[in-house]
């Protein structure tokens, strides 16, 4: 990316101006496009992979009840459309899709859409939350030790992120549920609300809140130290560039150009990262919601897995595909506020 | 929530909670390990005695089971007691009975003396089966055969054994239910080798007579007679060893003290709630 002699500090009439930008528009409708494509290939692929796994829905069901026999179980495979060749599975699982339709989940005896739906607020809240607090305290930090390099601060949190970023999730969790639910008793270890159902508004989101912090701590961690080493290296590869020092002889005061011209940049990265990282961050939240009992997504389709309940991971899977695309369509458009100069090319 | 039996060992000791000593008679819970008869080694009923002899089941319900059990003679419970016979053929722990009875079947010892090597699965969804697996290896180590444990997930382990027929042993518990025709009769009647149907007769194993003799208990009205019918059954499939029974399992549930009547009837935790409360 050319980061040539230009300044880039927010032109007050950005917004107006990306909506008359017709490149823009046809930006976004090309990587629509392109992504209609990814997703069915993403659909096919993931279609094949899951049914390389042994053993089907039908033998889990059977077997958990302790047995059944074979004209009962015949019938179950004949009414779950699991006899059927796999190419006749795929097509009347994509036909379904085309209608909007995910299709039932024989375990649960719900429609997939409606289990999913059920589960996003947990997952979303876990993810979104952690993202924030992520990109919050990676940028405070990255700022901060990019100050002065080398010099205690910097040092300091150095091996503090590195720590961080050393550390596998599951364990950090696990030792966080020892230290404050057991040992100090502050926070509950696991779930998302307490058993208490009559607690209604500012009580019940405490409660949540109280349910959250662990999970969202464990897994912000890991992606904190990444955005501070990224804002760092960043910060300091930007304050050498020569728009930086023109900004100084323009007699800017060191916060201002600190702020609006090296900052502004060094989220650049940062932005593309958190796109790609997206994907690995909901899988991550697989691990987390299973050490703190999270009634998420990921918990979800780990049960799917185990229980071969395919049309809840194949529904989990084609909605995550989905929302990666779409972060990252949504993350292209984001460069363009921050950086004028995409808008120009 | 599955409670670890060493958990429970410990937790049953707090002053807050206790196991009842009754609530799951319905289900005559087995432990067992089975052999595929289709394998050429394991199809001579000798190989089997053998490796009967060669495991110290007291030492597995201490070990294994934690006591939560008692050592099973065969595949009827002692829970199910109008049905169980004591009259059986039963295996004492005895390395140079086994070794004798491998050496007659031909299965000479190796230079690396190793006999022959078989596989073993456990149902992979608690830890004492992978600690009966466990010692399932090291028991048949010191009769000359070699076994390989494997592992995988519960779905794969259904197929495997219940489809494929991919496999040499495996250990796993099941329900006698309260009658024999119910809980017993599918691991042993031929037309219940089933593909595709879990834990039906997985070992292939087939005898005319043990068919005879269950498909009659099924119908037969007269209770005495199904006793009978079920001692003879009892005696040959002991004989025969497609499944080594290893103990009686008494399934439980700890409760917290301040629960009143969760263990309301004999079917333990598949019962419902409904005479359930709070102290």
């Amino acid at each position: 990316m050319a980061r040539m002699g230009c300044t880039a500090t927010w032109p007050a009439s950005a917004l107006p101006d990306i909506v008359k930008n017709s490149r823009i528009w046809r930006l976004l409708l090309s990587r629509l496009g392109r992504s209609a494509v990814i997703v069915a290939g993403i659909l096919v692929v993931n279609f094949s992979l899951l049914h390389l796994a042994p053993g089907d829905a039908v033998s889990v069901l059977a077997g958990e009840s302790g047995g059944a026999d074979k004209e009962y179980v015949d019938r179950l495979r004949e009414t779950y459309g699991l006899g059927r060749s796999l190419p006749e599975q795929l097509i009347a699982y994509a036909k379904g899709l085309l209608r909007f339709d995910l299709g039932w989940s024989f375990r649960n005896n719900t429609s997939v859409s409606e289990l999913i739906w059920s589960r996003v607020p947990a997952t979303l809240l876990l993810v979104g939350a952690s993202v924030s607090v992520a990109v919050f305290i990676g940028v405070v930090l990255g700022v901060a030790s990019s100050r002065r390099p080398n010099s205690a601060t910097d040092n300091v949190i150095s091996v503090v992120s590195l720590l961080a970023y050393a550390t596998p999730a599951f364990w950090l969790g696990l030792m966080l549920i020892v230290l404050f639910s057991l040992k100090l008793g502050w926070l509950p270890a696991g779930g998302f609300r307490s058993a208490d159902l009559d607690l209604r508004g500012f009580a019940a989101a405490v409660d949540i809140a109280r349910h959250a912090v662990l999970p969202i701590l464990t897994l912000s961690m890991f992606y904190s130290a990444i955005y501070a080493r990224l804002t760092r290296a960043s910060m300091l590869e930007l304050a050498q560039f020569d728009y930086v020092r023109t900004a100084y002889a323009k007699g800017l005061s060191e916060r201002a150009v600190r702020y609006r011209h090296v900052l502004r940049n060094a989220l650049l990265p940062l932005a593309t990262l958190l796109g790609i990282q997206f994907g690995s961050l909901l899988g991550g939240a697989i691990v987390i919601e299973m050490v703190f009992s999270w009634p998420g997504l990921g918990r979800l389709a780990f049960e799917a897995i185990m229980a071969r309940d395919m049309n809840v991971l194949l529904g989990i899977l084609f909605l995550s595909s989905l929302l990666v695309v779409f972060i990252n369509i949504a993350v292209d458009m984001v460069y363009a506020i921050l950086d004028p100069r995409i808008r120009a090319h | 929530m599955p409670v670890a039996l060493s958990d429970a060992r410990r937790l049953k000791d707090l002053p807050q909670f206790v196991i009842p000593d009754k609530g799951f008679e319905a289900f005559a819970a087995q432990a067992w390990i089975e052999f595929n008869v289709r394998r050429p080694e394991l199809r001579d009923v000798r190989v089997r005695q053998a490796i009967a002899h060669a495991l110290d089941k007291n030492f597995m319900v201490r070990a294994i089971w934690l006591g939560f059990g008692t050592v099973a003679t065969g595949p009827i419970s002692t829970a199910l007691k109008q049905f169980y016979s004591k009259d059986v053929k039963t295996y004492a722990f005895n390395i140079e009975q086994a070794n004798k009875l491998l050496d007659d079947a031909g299965y000479k010892r190796g230079a690396n003396g190793i006999r022959f090597k078989i596989t073993h699965d456990p149902l992979p969804i608690a830890e004492f089966y992978f600690r009966t697996g466990e010692y399932f290896k090291q028991a048949l180590q010191k009769i000359g055969i070699d076994v390989e444990l494997r592992t995988q997930d519960y779905a794969t382990w259904i197929k495997r054994i219940y489809t494929d027929n991919d496999f040499d042993s495996q250990n796993a518990t099941s329900y006698n239910l309260p009658d024999p025709s119910m809980g017993v009769k599918r691991y042993f009647w031929s037309k219940n080798i089933a593909k595709g149907v879990p834990f039906s007769n997985g070992s292939g194993y087939s005898n005319p007579a043990v068919d005879a003799l269950l498909e009659s208990a099924q119908v037969e009205n007269d209770a005495a007679k199904r006793v009978e019918q079920f001692a003879s059954f009892q005696r040959i499939v002991t004989e025969e060893l497609p499944q080594i029974t290893i103990a009686d399992i008494q399934w439980f549930q700890l409760e917290s003290r301040r629960v009143r009547g969760a263990a309301n009837g004999p079917y333990g935790m598949h019962g419902n709630l409904a005479g359930v409360s709070f102290a």
